[in-house]
Parts: C-alpha cells; sequence; structure tokens
C-alpha cells in the first residue's frame, strides 16, 4: 500500500472508528513510515486544537404552537381512518359525483333555468344559442318594442286620467263660484225689490192722505160757497 | 423517550412532542449553523428555518431513527442556500496560504509580541475567533464535513448517508480539511506547541 492509502485509516483511528485488524495494519505502517506518523502526529494535534472551540447556547426558545385543524382537514383525518372498503366506497362515490358534475349541462336564458346532467357525457348538440343568436334579437327587439308601447301606452293613460281629474276639478270650481255668485244676485234683487215695494207703499199711503186732504177743502168750500149763496 | 416515541407522539397529534424534539436539538443545530456559516444571527434564523421545515415534513420521515441525521441534512441544504444566496465568498486554501492579508499578519504580531509561549496568551474568545476564521479558510465540502465529525460526533457513515457522498469520499475530504486547517492555524503560530498539547 502507499502512503496516500493510509490516509483513510489514520481518520478511522483518530475518530475512534477503526477495526482491530485495520489499526494493526496501520500502526505497522506508521512505525515504518516516519513521514506518515508525523503526519498522523499533526493531524491529531489539529483535531485537538478544533476541540478547543466549545459549544455556544443560541439564546434563543422556540416554540411550535399547533392551530386548530381546517374543517377540510379533520374531514380528511377523519377519511383516513377509514378501513379501506369504505375509502373506496366514498372515493367511487365522489368519483360519480365528479363525473355526474363534469357533464352537466346549465342553460340559463329568457327567464328560465334549465340543466341537464349524465354520467357519462352528453350528446354533442349543435349549439342552438349560437345559430338562434338573429332569432333572439328579433324576439328581443320585438319585446323591447312591446315593452315601449305599453310604457308609452301606460303613461298615456294615466295622463288622461290625471287631466280628466283636473279639468273635472276645475269645472267643480267655476260651477261652485257661479253658484256662489248666483245666489249673491238673487240676494241683492230680493233687497231691491222689498225697499222697491216698501216706497211705492209709503208713496201710495202719502197720496191717498193728500188725496182725503183735497176732497176735505174741496168739501169745505163747496159747503161755504153754499152758505155764502 | 426517544426521538422515535417522541415522533410518532407529534404525528398522533400532541404538539408539545416536537417542542421536546427542538429542545432537545436546537443547540447542537445551532451551533451547527454557526459553524458553517460563521454569522450568529443567519444561524438562528437558519436554525429557526430548519425546524420549521421538520415540523411541515416530518410525517414524510420514513425512518424515525434517523431523525437527526435528517435534521442535519435539513440544516446543511438551508446554510447551503444560505450561502449560495449571499454569495458568501470562501477562499481557497492556497488563497489563504499565499495571499496572507493584513489580518492574518495582525494575528501572528499580536501572538509574537509575547515573550512568552503564545499560548499562554491566546485567549479562549481569540482562539473561537481564529478557530472560526480558519474553518471558513477551507472549502465547504470539507468545512460541512469537519463540522459533522469533529462537532457533531457523527459516525463517517452518517455523514456520508447525510451528504449523499461515498463514505470513502467523505474520509478524504476529512484528511484534506484537516491537513489545511492545520497549515493554516501552524502559519498564524497556533500550533500544538503554543497550545501545550501533547502528542
Amino acid at each position: 500500500m502507499k502512503c496516500e492509502e493510509y490516509r483513510l485509516l489514520m481518520m478511522d483511528a483518530i475518530y475512534d472508528e477503526i477495526t482491530r485488524d485495520d489499526l494493526k495494519i496501520l500502526k505497522n505502517h506508521l512505525g515504518k513510515c516516519s513521514e506518515c506518523r508525523t503526519k498522523f502526529a499533526t493531524l491529531k494535534a489539529t483535531t485537538q486544537t478544533l476541540a478547543q472551540w466549545p459549544d455556544v447556547e443560541p439564546g434563543v426558545n422556540l416554540t411550535f404552537v399547533t392551530q386548530p385543524a381546517s374543517r377540510l382537514g379533520e374531514l380528511l383525518k377523519q377519511l383516513k381512518s377509514y378501513k379501506t372498503p369504505y375509502r373506496l366506497g366514498l372515493a367511487l362515490a365522489t368519483a360519480l359525483v365528479l363525473l355526474a358534475l363534469i357533464n352537466t349541462r346549465i342553460h340559463i336564458g329568457q327567464g328560465q333555468f334549465d340543466f341537464e346532467s349524465s354520467l357519462l357525457g352528453q350528446k354533442s348538440q349543435p349549439p342552438t344559442t349560437n345559430l338562434a343568436t338573429q332569432t333572439d334579437l328579433d324576439n328581443l327587439r320585438q319585446e323591447n318594442y312591446q315593452l315601449v308601447t305599453a310604457i308609452l301606452e301606460e303613461y298615456s293613460r294615466r295622463s288622461k286620467i290625471e287631466t280628466a281629474v283636473m279639468l273635472d276639478a276645475f269645472f267643480n270650481e267655476i260651477e261652485r263660484k257661479r253658484q256662489n255668485d248666483l245666489r249673491l244676485v238673487s240676494n241683492a234683487m230680493a233687497q231691491v225689490q222689498y225697499g222697491t215695494t216698501r216706497r211705492i207703499d209709503q208713496t201710495d199711503r202719502a197720496l191717498g192722505t193728500l188725496i182725503q186732504y183735497v176732497n176735505l177743502q174741496n168739501q169745505e168750500q163747496r159747503d161755504e160757497l153754499r152758505e155764502g149763496n | 423517550m426517544n426521538d422515535e416515541l417522541l415522533i410518532q407522539d407529534f404525528i398522533a397529534g400532541n404538539a408539545a412532542a416536537f417542542n421536546t424534539l427542538v429542545w432537545r436539538y436546537e443547540k447542537p443545530i445551532y451551533n451547527f449553523t454557526y459553524r458553517y456559516l460563521g454569522d450568529a444571527d443567519q444561524a438562528k434564523d437558519t436554525m429557526q428555518q430548519c425546524f420549521i421545515r421538520a415540523f411541515k415534513s416530518i410525517r414524510k420521515l420514513k425512518d424515525q431513527t434517523k431523525f437527526a441525521a435528517w435534521l442535519y441534512q435539513i440544516a446543511a441544504n438551508l446554510c447551503k442556500d444560505e450561502l449560495k444566496r449571499q454569495k458568501y465568498h470562501t477562499f481557497s486554501i492556497a488563497d489563504s496560504l499565499q495571499n496572507d492579508n493584513a489580518n492574518d499578519r495582525e494575528d501572528r504580531v499580536i501572538l509574537a509580541d509575547h515573550s512568552h509561549s503564545p499560548g499562554q496568551y491566546v485567549q479562549k474568545e481569540e482562539l473561537t475567533r481564529l478557530l472560526h476564521r480558519a474553518l471558513m479558510s477551507i472549502p465547504e465540502e470539507q468545512r460541512i464535513v469537519i463540522i459533522m465529525k469533529q462537532y457533531h460526533d457523527l459516525k463517517f457513515v452518517e455523514i456520508a448517508e447525510i451528504l449523499k457522498t461515498p463514505i470513502n469520499t467523505i474520509k478524504s475530504r476529512m484528511y484534506s480539511g484537516l491537513e489545511a486547517l492545520q497549515k493554516i492555524l501552524k502559519q498564524w503560530g497556533l500550533d500544538r506547541e503554543d497550545l501545550g498539547y501533547e502528542m
């Protein structure tokens, strides 16, 4: 063996991992080779120097705290506790549900909700939604037109009602005022008639008195004449 | 309670079992990362990451009896990543020996100033600092083997397993690393006579 080949044995010897046979071989070589003997001594001394570097305290205390497991985590943990046949059954059921979900077609349109589901997939159908686009647009336009028309009609109807109500109120007010005015005129005419009648009566009475006075004077004159005659 | 039982206890739902493992290994792992990286703060961060990674993936550990080796493997990988990230400059032994920088000279001057044997005046902290520098001066692949063997008492076969490297390559790296360190320490005046060792 060459000197280089004893290096590995030296490492085993320094760290007490050498077998009894290998130690005998190494000692035999070191007894003959002064260079290897010196090298072995210096390397051993180096390990003793390195050993002068003591361990130090890290100065920190790590403490791990576990958080409560998530609901999903708990379910998985529970699943793990099941026996294999149950697990396989659950896995199969899950797979079927997933397959059904994958093969589910959902259609939402024109205020309708529709869906189809199957395990083995849907037969390919023409993309009706794409082909019926023009028809749908026409329908939508028609719907929109009808809707706008209905709105306008309703608006017109409501406007008419409001106008009629307003005119009715106006006419009622006019009528109320006319009736009031007529009443006032009637009252005034009644008062005028009453005053006129009173004055006529007074005039009649005055004329009657005057006529009586005149007649009396005429009588006295006739009597005086007669006496004078 | 051994590591294996603690791991099983933790997997069964007892978080405190992992903390026992942490308290058992935080000092060795910290010293491993500290000697590897050469910086106390980085070493603490890396140690923390190491335990977090262990916490997350301990259920994947196939052989629970080899928890310590597995932990060192995580720590070693994290240290390598950290050094790559920082583009840490590890100069070669040749550089260290040939291009003796100003600090090296300063170290030697301090030791040479004393009329007595330098070893008598080398304080513990100073020795630690110099050993640290010497360790950081050798190639990374040799350094990690020396740290694992010298300071963590791992068997060569365990180191080989952790580093996924043939055992003879590990021993060869150990030999080369010690040889390089011996040359550096001798150059700095820290040979065995200075430290008063007996052969």
